[in-house]
């Protein structure tokens, strides 16, 4: 068994109201960062784990958002290896 | 035959007792009826309890999401299988975004769309039938029941509509469910599943000045017992 670390990020589906990003979305403006076109918050998890593989990591970091992380009927996750 | 109504409290839950009082005013007149405050951690076997509410609150603090957490305590291990032997469940408020979490009831609930807390008390139209809480006579009626909440605005995708019924409606949708849904129910099994945002047992003692959620505890004494 290896250490390995995770992230698995968690993003509302398009449509899912987000008042949070709207607002540091509009508080950018306010600080002249006009340039900025759209502002997202996601939620990031970064999980210390032991695995076999990177694979079997990603897949145990799969399982844990499809079980608890994530609410996939409203949200999408992506879970990546860090280390 | 004794029948157990039981409460499922978790932690930060708040309207686990205003629930169990109801039971408990019931059980006088009804003394089958023995009323259950059910901890977390304990699990539930199948034709144990009649009733199963999973009252309001803020369980586990809101924490990933409401109710994420609630989901997977020990007492809704199998919660599938114990409606389908025959418990009717409701989830208010708290209780129906753990119900959301568990997939048994479909769609999900994102912020209200005034993006405020609402605390208010709310008409509220019967739209159909739901065993054993509201009959055929009770379809078209309106009740006013309170509601506290902040993600209440219950969204879902026509793919899903089959699987439930709408059986609750605003009269004027404070929140921006979609089809102004406040109440969810389906069959499962021998039992069923209700999820509902607003209170009804906050309308129940007559101290209260709001007596409209009596008779939805009061059919569910009819229809069970």
């Amino acid at each position: 068994m290896k250490s390995f670390k995770i992230q698995v990020r968690v993003q509302f589906k398009d449509g899912i109201l987000d008042p949070q990003a709207e607002a540091i979305q509009s508080a950018l403006k306010k600080l002249q960062f006009k340039s900025v076109q759209n502002v997202r918050c996601d939620k990031a998890f970064l999980i210390s784990l032991e695995a076999e593989s990177e694979t079997a990591a990603q897949d145990l970091g799969r399982k844990m958002a499809n079980q608890l992380l994530a609410n996939v009927v409203m949200e999408n996750f992506e879970v990546e290896v860090v280390t | 035959m004794s029948r157990h109504w039981a409460v499922v409290q978790f932690p930060g839950s708040n309207c686990d007792h205003d629930v169990l009082k109801v039971f408990q005013s019931l059980s006088k007149k009804y003394p089958e009826i023995e009323p259950v405050l059910h901890w977390h951690e304990d699990p539930i076997e199948k034709n144990v309890y009649e009733v199963i509410i999973l009252p309001g609150g803020f369980s586990y603090g809101d924490y990933l999401r409401a109710g994420a957490i609630a989901k997977i305590s020990q007492a809704l291990n199998n919660l599938e299988e114990v409606i389908e032997a025959g418990a009717h469940v409701m989830g208010i408020c708290n209780g129906f975004q753990i119900l959301l979490e568990t997939r048994l009831l479909p769609g999900y609930l994102q912020v209200n769309k005034s993006l405020k807390f609402i605390s208010d008390t709310v008409s509220l139209k019967i739209e159909d039938e739901a065993f054993p809480w509201f009959t055929k006579k009770n379809k078209g009626e309106v009740v006013r029941y309170p509601i506290a909440h902040r993600f209440g605005n219950y969204q879902l995708s026509k793919i899903d509509k089959g699987e439930m019924k709408p059986v609750l409606k605003y009269q004027e949708n404070p929140n921006g469910s979609i089809d102004g849904i406040a109440g969810v129910y389906r069959t499962l099994g021998k039992g069923s599943v209700f999820g509902l945002m607003p209170h009804p047992e906050r309308a129940f003692f007559e101290d209260l000045r709001l007596t409209d959620g009596q008779p939805i505890w009061q059919n569910a004494v009819e229809n069970l017992i």
